[in-house]
């Protein structure tokens, strides 16, 4: 399965990002989940495609949104994309993507890692990351990623399919 | 369709992930140089990106800025002002008290560094004071700032007289400990009329100048440490740095240069807000852009201090609100009724809110305004200025 054309996704990962520090803002946005993550969680698929570059650019493109509205180095972003995709790689293999809960605990386990990463950037900033809110925003991510249910690439149904 | 082997797959994960790992571990133990390069790449994408997410975040809560109050705000120059009041010792015939502001404290080490080196005719072994305590003496002078070793730094002998009842000083020595301790009285001509509380005054070494006994420079209060009865008592020097010392310092001077006063260099560039709240982080953070050509650690918005800058990022960066009383260690309050000084704990236990000022150290100039002890973090209005208090390179040890 293909993912979403660049041209589609560029422009709304800028506006998400333009959207992000109102959105923090509102009540209960600490909990909400990292937008980006989940964006690049449901614009490549799993299993991987072949051709991984176009998964490193969206890393690369979504670590450099995000910083530009946070305090948070794009080091941590860029790990914790990385992290995310390979944890999410690693489950999804072994794990049914056409169950739910499943799903939801692998999206769950993918954004453990960036958020004990922005946790640990937070205390060396000297601010302090919430571990109840850490917690909701990975949950969060689960969630939607359980509700959002891309299927298994096809790859058997198309040509250089996933990129 | 071409299916990668194994092996092929296996090099490509074993590549990717050392990648990762790579990055997460710059992420974890962050070198400030790659930061840097990368900062200085990706500026010209993020600046704007965060600017216009500013703007549009303005154009949506559409939030005033409340300025209220700093007209109001006691000036820089009254915590100066109280500083030289209580500071400036005893005048003493045909010698000058040369006034040099701090750069930094380590208590540890037992050293203040002072930002007054040769540039002001300082050398090694002038008496340092702040009002009619004793500090220590010039330990390693540099071209733009000094090492003031205090009396209490580890393995420092300093001559004091007890005053005893009879009116005689009895003379003694005590050896500091370091850490900021009690330093111990060494040697004594005589412990009987010793008593807990009596004040002990600094004794000048044979090669001083004469005078500088008229300035009657206190070192602390006699103390006794440990159980006399198990017979491991000790006589100590209970002491405190005024928090005055902390901002400046006098030092006893037989000929000087045209000025009294040494002035640490001070940057400022004007500044404008990017964003007032960070994605991740919330509304503790904000974002702003200043095209100064050094890197700044202090913001300010109408002469109160509105963030500390902790991350730049080469013409843009991102600061943290605090509250006054935020600052806890980095903020000094000031008295007037009193007309005193107080350091971070015996200003937390006021009972009434005193107005409070930066600490100074670590590039952030002292006395800046910060506001009540308590009021609530203010938020940043459009237009604001960066400051850093600068040294030069070698200077800053």
């Amino acid at each position: 399965m293909k993912g979403p054309r660049l041209r589609i996704l560029i422009p709304v990962a800028i506006l998400v990002t333009l959207l992000a520090p109102i959105l923090r803002q509102l009540p209960g946005g600490a909990q909400l989940p990292d937008v980006w993550l989940v964006l690049l969680l449901l614009s490549i698929p799993v299993p991987a495609p072949d051709s991984w570059r176009r998964s490193v650019h969206l890393v690369i493109l979504f670590g450099i949104l995000r910083s530009s509205v946070t305090a948070i180095s794009p080091f941590t972003a860029w790990a914790g994309f990385g992290m995310a995709l390979f944890v999410r790689e690693t489950l999804a293999r072994r794990l049914s993507e056409y169950n739910p809960l499943l799903r939801l605990v692998t999206g769950f386990s993918a954004a453990v890692p960036l958020a004990l990463l922005d946790r640990l950037a937070a205390q060396q900033l000297g601010a302090e990351l919430d571990v109840t809110d850490a917690w909701i925003r990975c949950l969060c991510t689960g969630l939607l990623m359980a509700f959002f249910h891309r299927p298994a690439r096809a790859s058997f149904l198309s040509k250089g399919g996933g990129r | 369709m071409f299916l990668l082997p194994g092996a092929e797959r296996y090099r490509r994960v074993l590549l990717t992930g050392a990648a990762v790992g790579l990055l997460a571990v710059q992420a974890m133990f962050p070198l400030p140089q790659i930061e840097h390069v990368v900062s200085v790449v990706l500026a010209p994408v993020q600046k704007p990106i965060a600017a216009l997410a500013g703007e549009l975040d303005d154009l949506l809560t559409g939030t005033s800025v409340d300025s209220t109050g700093v007209a109001l705000a006691p000036t820089r120059s009254a915590l100066v002002a109280m500083e030289r009041r209580l500071g400036l010792p005893a005048a003493i015939p045909g010698m000058a008290w040369l006034e040099v502001p701090v750069w930094s404290l380590d208590l540890e080490r037992g050293r203040l560094v002072i930002a007054a080196g040769t540039d002001f005719h300082l050398a090694k072994g002038q008496v340092v004071a702040f009002g009619e305590s004793f500090l220590g003496r010039l330990g390693e002078v540099r071209e733009h700032a000094a090492d003031v070793e205090l009396w209490s730094a580890a393995g420092l002998r300093t001559g004091l007289a007890v005053l005893s009842e009879t009116g005689l000083p009895i003379r003694a020595v005590c050896f500091g400990r370091g850490g900021g301790g009690a330093a111990v009285v060494e040697w004594s001509e005589d412990e009987t009329d010793y008593q807990d509380g009596q004040a002990l005054m600094w004794r000048p070494r044979p090669l001083d100048p004469p005078n500088l006994e008229q300035a009657g420079l206190h070192l602390g209060a006699l103390s006794l440490e440990g159980d006399p009865n198990r017979g491991e008592a000790l006589w100590v020097v209970d002491h405190a740095i005024p928090a005055g010392a902390q901002g400046r310092v006098f030092i006893a001077a037989g000929a000087v240069g045209s000025e009294l006063i040494a002035d640490p260099a001070e940057r400022r560039h004007g500044a404008s807000r990017l964003l007032r709240t960070d994605a991740l982080l919330g509304s503790g953070w904000y974002a702003l852009s200043s095209s100064a050509d050094f890197t700044p650690t202090v913001v300010t918005d109408q002469a109160k201090v509105s963030g500390e800058l902790r991350v730049w990022r080469s013409g843009w960066g991102w600061a943290r609100r605090l509250a006054p009383a935020a600052w806890d260690e980095g903020a000094v309050a000031l008295n007037p009724d009193a007309g005193e000084l107080l350091g971070a704990k015996a200003w937390e236990e006021s009972a009434n809110p005193l107005p409070l000022f930066t600490r100074g150290g670590a590039h952030i100039p002292r006395g800046l305004w910060l506001g009540y002890q308590d009021e609530a973090a203010m938020y940043p209005a459009t237009s604001l200025e960066v400051l850093r208090l600068d040294a030069q390179a070698e200077d800053s040890r």
